[in-house]
Parts: structure tokens; sequence; C-alpha cells
């Protein structure tokens, strides 16, 4: 019995160990089949494995490098790059869409119906709004941190400090800062950050893993581009301008200052005004630089060198007689009129009463020909190679197709059209001796490194009238400023101003017909500088002025202004020589440019005179946080800033009415990098 | 207290699981753990500490007479069911991911399939030992512990936990097998044990999904984490991208620091570890089945090879798992997987084939 339980045992005993073997065994084989499966995964199938592995995390993404600034002549942004947060959705990844539309709603002030469509189907990307307000942003942290489906991005933003400072002149970027219209479209190939596909590791929540975020360098970035535009010219150009404008009632004008030497443009106004930061609020037809891409007919300036073809003729002298008919004068079946009688005139008194008759007489006895010759060398019918975007060419058709009456009217400045531009870029010829000049408005471009990489093109120009005609032109284009000349209101006490007035009737093209309703009045000319210094051309153009038609009372005066402006900034005139003025203090002045306001708030609000602007809160976006403790100083009881760089909200809003003892809410965001 | 050449071997290799699992939760975690709470040590932390938790577990399972345990069955089963339920006992019980497995505490969550896994092994082991031949009696050998098993089940598929359940059931069957059961009433289980799973499966719908996901696992619908956890193997290649690079880990690979831990290991040590790394497992049944061999009584033999089982076991299903020959399941693999529970449960159990070891004749 005993023996028998104790084999029994040893029966069951092997049985164990053999049943242990058998499942050790399997799990053994288990292991084997392990080892198999990882071979055939990890050596045969690798490729295919680490390919989609690769094109899972190793996401090659567009980085576009920060976007180069624009600089006024002095160093002082005009437009540059801040770094904003924009919020997207993986709408695959979003569950109650429809609660998500509703509560973002508000927040992004946006439809729901459209937010819902951007949440639409199972992408994993859709922009829901791009470039938040800090404002935006905090109140939209919970949402993010509840909705795994939402998050920010940092975007690049373009903003203009100035706002509508040269507004037309620098144009504007589209949401991903590439060049749309003006300087930012003409320059965009450098302003531009290079755009490259950097593949970089990414986890599955689309985040850039740190360490493989490539770093950046700066011959990446965007170039910078200092303009040849000077902020406080440009400003009181653009104040001058406005007062012209409205005060004359007139639709628009352009006023442009131009180095006569060099063809640099020092400042480029244009009316209405137009904020690139704010552009769909805008009308697209503000964009538009009128000075470089309206082609207008520009009437009696052009008489300067219809003189000028008259002297380089060598037919006539510059006191030779001319008779200008007593008003009227006949060619084929048409009649000249001028606005007074004249009889006899001397050439340059020809171009001082601006007498139609006496040009047409002129262009008759030099011919189509030589007066075509005179005209395209000084670049009419031509582009002026502005750089500068859609620059048209001028309309001057060729001598052999003038009539008769053709040449009479192109002798004062009809039947040829011409850009602003273009104009005072031959005005610039005549200013400097005879010498060609192709405006510019771009003074230099710099890399990161710090190296010029663009300078405008500095081709010796070639001579389009000897200097001895340019200065016979200009003793007659001082005579313009006498007391019974056209323009005595361009005057300046102690200078010798050289101008010519313009008041061109429009061609109206429904009745096919000269209007006697609306006019152009313009003037242009220039100041002698003290010896050594070159000329600026400053031009002024009133588009359909209403209180009266004539450049000599309409542009004028405007022209006079900034001249003063110029004369005191330049330091050529001292305060004293020019009393009779009121010349705003030079500190004041820059005080309020270096943080531009519209028109003549610019100065008020920042010198605290006590005008009715100071105790309103301005809009400080843009600008920089000590511009806004300057002025908010005396009114401040705290004042809370965030971030570091521009600022980018603020609180109270823009337009509030300041008193002491208020608290002050300032968000910055930095003008960093790139992505 | 000297050691003998087997112990050495044990805790050889057990230190070494231990320490690579450790360096793995680290590196599969670190960027998880920064994501969570910005720290990236955060989960590493915590495994340490249950590490040291289950080292002195083991010293005292080593030092506790594996004999003792058959006279605790009965409290061992009586609190693994009292845990099971009280898992389910609303505000007791801690979710995650849809599935309460956790008994809150204020200092860690326990889980109790875990602690059930093992108290069951050992009671299965002593039952079975005890009832020596009388197994191959239905009524009085095989059925008082499938009910037992019944019950366990039951409450586990409430939680749900249809992981642990089918460990514990095969556990079960193996060892019932092994102790020596017929095959007549093993072909009955196996079927009923099939039909169970197939209700379970049938019963929920995203277990019917992993299912056909798992049959399917070229086409389309491959589940999410099994695609990531293949890619991260294929993408491992012979020799791996190295430790700490693992790219699937960047939250592609879902519960990379914890069921699909040795995914991340297969992609940063290749073909190469993943080897190794059955090689430590297969050591680790070797040497378990030396002590099994060798231990000095019939319980002392099932109860190491049952332990040695419970543990490679679910290594190999696991490593099955993540290579997508089984069904995607939510099983640790022991002394990788980020799981305080799980780590110390383990040790335990090495704690007691340790004592069987040293009690060999």
């Amino acid at each position: 019995m005993k023996q028998r339980t104790k084999r029994e045992s040893k029966d069951e005993r092997r049985r164990l160990r053999q049943r242990i073997g058998l499942v050790a065994g399997v799990v053994v084989f288990s292991l084997v089949a392990v080892v198999a499966r990882a071979y055939f995964l990890q050596v045969v199938k690798h490729n295919y494995y680490l390919a989609r592995q690769q094109s899972q995390c190793n996401s090659s993404r567009l980085v576009r490098y920060k976007r180069g600034e624009i600089l006024a002549s002095d160093g002082k942004v005009l437009a540059a790059s801040i770094k904003g947060e924009s919020l997207y959705a993986e709408p695959r990844r979003v569950q109650d869409k429809r609660r998500l539309a509703k509560g973002l709603a508000p927040i992004l002030k946006m439809k729901v119906s459209s937010l819902e469509r951007g949440l639409r189907g199972e992408r994993g990307f859709a922009w829901l709004k791009r470039s938040l307000t800090p404002g935006q942003v905090e109140a939209l942290q919970p949402w993010c941190k509840k909705e795994p489906g939402l998050a920010f991005s940092k975007e690049a933003r373009r903003i203009y400090p100035n706002r509508d400072l040269a507004g037309q002149v620098l144009g504007f970027t589209n949401i991903d800062c590439q060049g749309q219209e003006g300087l930012e479209l003409y320059y965009d190939e450098y302003l531009q950050g290079r755009q490259l596909y950097v593949s970089m590791e990414r986890d599955a929540r689309r985040q850039v893993v740190e360490s493989s975020q490539s770093a950046e360098l700066d011959h990446l970035k965007g170039k910078t581009v200092y303009l040849t535009i000077d902020r406080r010219l440009q400003a009181w150009a653009e104040q001058e301008l406005e007062t012209a404008v409205t005060g004359s009632r007139g639709k628009g004008g352009v006023a442009l200052v131009m180095d006569a030497d060099n063809g640099a443009v020092l400042a480029m106004a244009q009316y209405p005004r137009f904020n690139p930061n704010s552009k769909r609020k805008n009308n697209p037809a503000l964009w538009r630089n009128r000075a470089v891409t309206d082609l207008l007919e520009p009437g009696s300036t052009l008489k300067a060198f219809t003189l000028v073809a008259a002297l380089e003729s060598g037919i006539f002298k510059i006191d030779d007689l001319v008779d200008c008919e007593e008003g009227k004068f006949k060619v084929g079946n048409r009649t000249i009129h001028d606005t007074h009688e004249y009889g006899l005139l001397r050439l340059d008194e020809v171009l001082k009463y601006s007498s139609n008759i006496g040009c047409s007489k002129i262009a008759e006895r030099i011919g189509a020909e030589r007066f075509y010759a005179v005209l395209k060398n000084f670049g009419f019918g031509s582009h002026s190679g502005i750089d500068y975007p859609h620059e048209p060419s001028g309309r001057l058709r060729p001598w052999q197709k003038w009539r008769e009456i053709d040449l009479c009217n192109h002798s004062f400045g009809q039947g040829v059209s011409m850009t602003s531009v273009q104009l005072v870029a031959a005005y610039a010829a005549l200013a400097n001796g005879g010498h060609r000049v192709t405006p510019h408005l771009v003074a230099k471009i710099i890399n990161g490194a710090g190296w010029t990489v663009y300078e405008p093109p500095a081709k010796k120009s070639s001579r389009v009238c000897s200097s001895k005609v340019a200065q016979q032109v200009d003793r007659a284009l001082a005579l313009v400023v006498e007391d019974d000349g056209t323009a005595p209101q361009a005057r300046i006490p102690g200078f010798r101003v050289m101008g010519k007035t313009g008041t061109a009737q429009k061609f109206d093209f429904a009745k096919k017909s000269y209007s006697h309703k609306n006019y152009r009045a313009s003037f242009v000319g220039y100041v002698d500088p003290p010896k050594g210094q070159s000329r600026k051309i400053v031009y002024v153009m009133v588009d359909e002025p209403r209180s009266s038609i004539y450049g000599g009372l309409v542009a004028a005066p405007a022209f006079q202004r900034i001249n003063r402006h110029l004369l005191s900034y330049l330091n050529y005139a001292s305060q004293t020589e020019l009393a009779t003025l009121t010349i705003p203090d030079y500190e004041e002045e820059e005080a309020g440019c270096s943080v531009a306001e519209n028109g003549s708030e610019r100065v008020e609000n920042f010198t605290g005179n006590a005008t009715q602007a100071a105790n309103v809160m301005p809009d400080f976006t843009g600008r920089t946080i000590r511009d806004a403790l300057i002025l908010i100083g005396s009114y401040r009881r705290s004042v809370k800033i965030s971030g570091q760089g521009r600022i980018v909200s603020q609180k109270p809003q823009p337009g509030t009415t300041l008193e002491p003892g208020l608290d002050f809410v300032f968000h910055l965001s930095s003008e960093s990098s790139e992505i | 207290m000297s050691l003998k050449r087997d112990e050495i071997m044990l805790l050889t290799v057990v230190g070494t699981l231990l320490g690579l699992g450790l360096l793995m939760v680290f590196n599969a975690s670190s960027v998880k753990a920064f994501h969570l709470n910005g720290q990236s040590s955060f989960f590493l932390g915590r495994q340490v500490i249950f590490a040291i938790f289950g080292a002195v577990a083991l010293f005292l399972c080593a030092k506790f007479d594996y004999h003792w345990w058959s006279k605790l069955t009965l409290p061992l089963v009586l609190l693994s069911i009292l845990l099971l339920g009280l898992v389910l006992v609303p505000g007791i019980g801690h979710q995650v991911k849809g599935a309460t497995r956790w008994i809150k505490t204020p200092f860690f969550n326990l889980q109790a399939s875990e602690f059930c896994k093992l108290s069951f092994v050992i009671y299965l082991s002593a039952y079975l030992a005890k009832k020596g031949d009388k197994i191959r009696d239905f009524k009085r050998g095989l059925l008082p512990p499938l009910i037992i098993l019944g019950i366990v089940v039951a409450l586990l598929m409430q939680e749900p936990d249809f992981g642990s359940s089918v460990v514990i059931a095969a556990l079960t069957i193996i060892l019932i097998f092994v102790s020596g059961a017929r095959f007549k009433h093993l072909a009955g289980l196996g079927l009923l044990g099939g039909v169970a799973i197939f209700a379970a499966i049938a019963g929920k719908g995203y277990r019917l999904d992993r299912l056909t996901s798992f049959l399917n696992w070229q086409g389309q619908g491959t589940s999410h984490q099994l695609k990531q956890s293949l890619i991260a193997y294929g993408a491992g290649g012979i020799s791996g991208v190295g430790a700490g690079n693992s790219a699937q880990k960047l939250f592609y690979l879902p519960e990379a620091y914890t069921d699909f831990i040795v995914a991340v290991w297969a992609e940063e040590f290749g073909l190469i570890g993943v080897t190794f790394l059955a090689f430590l497992v297969f050591m680790l049944l070797l040497i378990g089945l030396k002590i099994s061999r060798s231990a000095p009584d019939r319980l002392g033999t099932i109860l190491a090879f049952g332990l040695t089982l419970l543990l490679v076991l679910q290594m190999t299903v696991n490593y099955w798992v993540t290579l997508g020959l089984l069904p995607t399941k939510g099983l640790t693999f022991p002394f990788f997987s980020y799981g305080g529970s799980s780590l110390c449960v383990s040790l335990a159990a090495v704690g007691v084939l340790l004592n069987v070891s040293r009690q060999t004749r």
C-alpha cells in the first residue's frame, strides 16, 4: 500500500515535471517567436517602418524668417514685424464642435456659423483667428486648457508704428507678411525673410521638439531697408498738404520733397491719408500712391521746359520778346487764351506770367522735333525709374504725330501726361544744373551682418541741358514769386525762391473735353540753399480745389510752408530769420513725430500743450512704453506693464478722457524673431 | 544568510530587469511627465519609491517560510475578493481611462487585480499541492478553484480588466494542467473559457474593435496603439536608435511608459535589445524551473512554477501584444512598466520564489 502510494506519487511527480516541461517549452517557443517577429519588423521591414515614422514625426515645415524692417532716414521704424498669437484648432480632435464654436464666438468676435465651418471635418489643422489681441489671448487660455484640439501659435504680424505716416509709400503686407503694395512689395525680395523647408522633429501633438529646432541665423532674416524719406519732413509735408487740400475744399493732393542732386525722395505725402495697419477699413483707392502711379497733365508747370527748349535751341535768348497777342491767339480753327491780356513779353516774363500764347509761339518757332527732344531728355514720356511698383510711363506721343495745335498745347502742358514724380524729377534736373536724376525712395539695404547689400545705382547721369540754360531758367522761375508773378505767396523772406505754378484743367473723359470746373492746382519749385548744399524740390498738387483753382493760390502757400520747415530743419535758416511764421519748436516737433499721430494732434498730444487733444488717451499701438509713460505721467495712479517690446494693447481704450488717478495697463510684445 | 547560485542568478536577473525597467520608465515617461507637471522625473521618482517598497516585500517574503502560505490561502483569497469588491465601490475606486482598477489611498493607488493575481497563484498552488491526484476528480478536485476563479473573474470584468482576467484564467488552467488534471476536463474547461472570452468580447464593442483591428493589423483599421508600437519596433532596426532617442514616446505611442514600454525599449535598443530582454525572460523561466524542480515538496514545485509563470507569462504576453501577435489588452511588463502595484507584487513573487529556493534539499 505504502509502496503503491510512493510509486503513485513518483508517477505523479514525473507527470508534474513532464507537464511543467511542456508548458515551459511553449513559453520558450513563444519567446523565440518574439525574437523572430522582432527580426521581421526590425530587420526585414526596418526601412518601411522608418519611413512611416519619419513621415509622421519629421515634418518638414516652411519656416519664414522674420521680415526686415523699413526705417526712415533717421533710423526710426516705419514698418516692423512683431510676434503675435494666433489661434488654431485641430478639428479632428474637437469633440463638441458646436459648443466650442459658441464659446469662442464672443471672444473672437466671429459668427458661430463661420467658426463651425472652420472646425468642420477631420482635418488636422485650421486657423480660427490670426493676430489675436492680448485680451483675447487671456480670455482664450481656459478654453485651450480644456479643449485639446485648440492651441496658440506665434505668428509674425506687420505693424506700422507711425500709422498713416507715409502710408501709401510703405504699402502693406498680407497676413503671411508678404509684400502686397508699395515699398513692401517693391523690396519684398529683400524684406522677406528667407523661407526654408526646415525638417524638424515633432511630437504627436504637432509641437516642435525643442532640440530639433534650428538656430536662427541672421542671414536668413529679412534685410533692413533704409528709406530716403525723412520722418519729420514727411510729417510736415503731410500736414501742410492736408491744410492746403482741406483749406481749398479739394478732393485730394500730393506733395513731394526731392533732393535735386541725387533724386532721393525726402517726403512723399498724399491726402487723403492711408493707415496700412488697418487696410481693410479703407477704400482700396486710398492704397494707391498717386505721386507715382497717377498720370496727370502738368499744365503750366511744364512751361519751364518750353523755356529750356527755347534757350537750348539757340533760336531764342532770354531777353527776346514774344508777342502775346493780347490774350487771344488762333491756331488753325482753335483759339488759345491767356488769363490776362499781354502784349510783348520777354521770354522770362512768359514764364513769370505763365502765358500760354507766349509758350505756343516759342514752341512753334523751335519746332516739334526739337521741343520733343528736350521733353524726352527731361524724362517726359518715359519711366522715371523710381523704386516703386506700378509706375506708368508718361504719355508723350512722338512729334511726328503732332498737329500744330498739339505742339501749342504741349508747350503749356496740355496733351502730355506724367506722374508727379516724373515732373519733380525733371525739375530736379533743372535745379541741379542740367543732370538727369533717378528718383528713389530707398537709401540703402542692410543685411543681418550689417553689410550694405543694396544702394541706389549711382550712375553718372546724362546732361540734359547746359548749366547756363539752367541758370537762366532759374532766374526766370525766380520771377514767378515776385509780387506781380503768378505765385507771390511762395516767397520766403531772405531766400531766393524759384518755382512754377500749374493750373491744369482736368480732362473730362465722359465729355471728351477739358473740364471747366475740375482743375489740378500745383506748385513746384525750390529754394536756394546755402552754398554747398543741394536744392530740394518741393512739389504740391491739390486735386479739384474749390475755393480757388490757381496753383499760385492753392498750392504755393503749402509749398512755402513746407520750405520753411525744411529750411529751419536743415538749419539753413535761424528761427529769427523765419520769425514771421509760427514754426513749431524743433524739440516739440520731434517728440510729436517720434510717435506720429494724425495731423496736428501729433504735436499737441505729446507736448502736453493745453489743447483739447491733450487729455484724451491716444492709441499707443506699435509705440514704445516710454512714449506712453511720458504722456500719462501726471494722470497715472498705477501702471501695469506686461511683456516687452512695443505696445499692442492698452487700457483705457483710445479716446478715453484722461483724468488724474487712472490705472493704466499696457501689453507689450517683442519685435523678436520669426516663425 | 548565504546565497546559493540559483538565488544569486535570480537576483541578478531580477535586478537587471528592475534596473533597466527604471531606466526605461524615466526614459519613456519624462516627456509626458514634463508635459503634465513640468518635472521630467516625476514618474521615475514614484517608481523608485515603489521599488524600495517592493524590495522590502521581497526581503520579507524571502524570510517567510512558504509552507505557511498554504495556511493563509483563505484570508488571501477573501482579501483579494474584498479588494476587488472595494474597487467597484464609488468613491473608493479610482478611474483611469474608463476603467476602475485602483483603490485610492492618500499616497498611492492600489491596483487590486495585481494583488489578486499573486494571491490566486498562491491559493491555487496550495490547493493543488494538497489535493494531489484528487484533481482528477471533477467535483471534489476541480470545481472549488473554478468557482473562486469564476467569482474573481466576474469581479475583474466589472472594472473592467479583461487582461488580468485572461491571465488569471490562463494561469489557473495551466496550473491545473501541470498538476495532473484529466485532458477531458481540460478540454471542457478550454471550451468553457473560449465561450466566456467570446462572450466578453462580443459584449463590449471596444474589445471587438481591438480583435478585428488585430486580425487585420496591416489594414486601415489597425488600432493606433498597435500601429505606433509596430513603428517603434520597425524604426529601431538592429541596434536601435540609442538610449533616450525614441521618437515614438513623443506622444505618438499611447501608454509609452506602461503597457507599451517594451516598444520604446525595442525602438531605442533594436533587435539586440529585444533579444537580450527575451533572454532575460528565458533566464527567469529557467531559474524558476530549476527552483521548482528542486523544491522540497509538491507545494514548493507548483508554487515556484506558478510564480515563475505569473511573471514570465505576463512578460511574454506583453511582448506578443506589442508585436501585434495578440490583441491589445491592458497588461504590464513586470519590472519594466510603470506601476507600483505591479512592481511590488512582482518583487514579492520573487521573494517567495527565493524562499522556495532556500529550502531546496
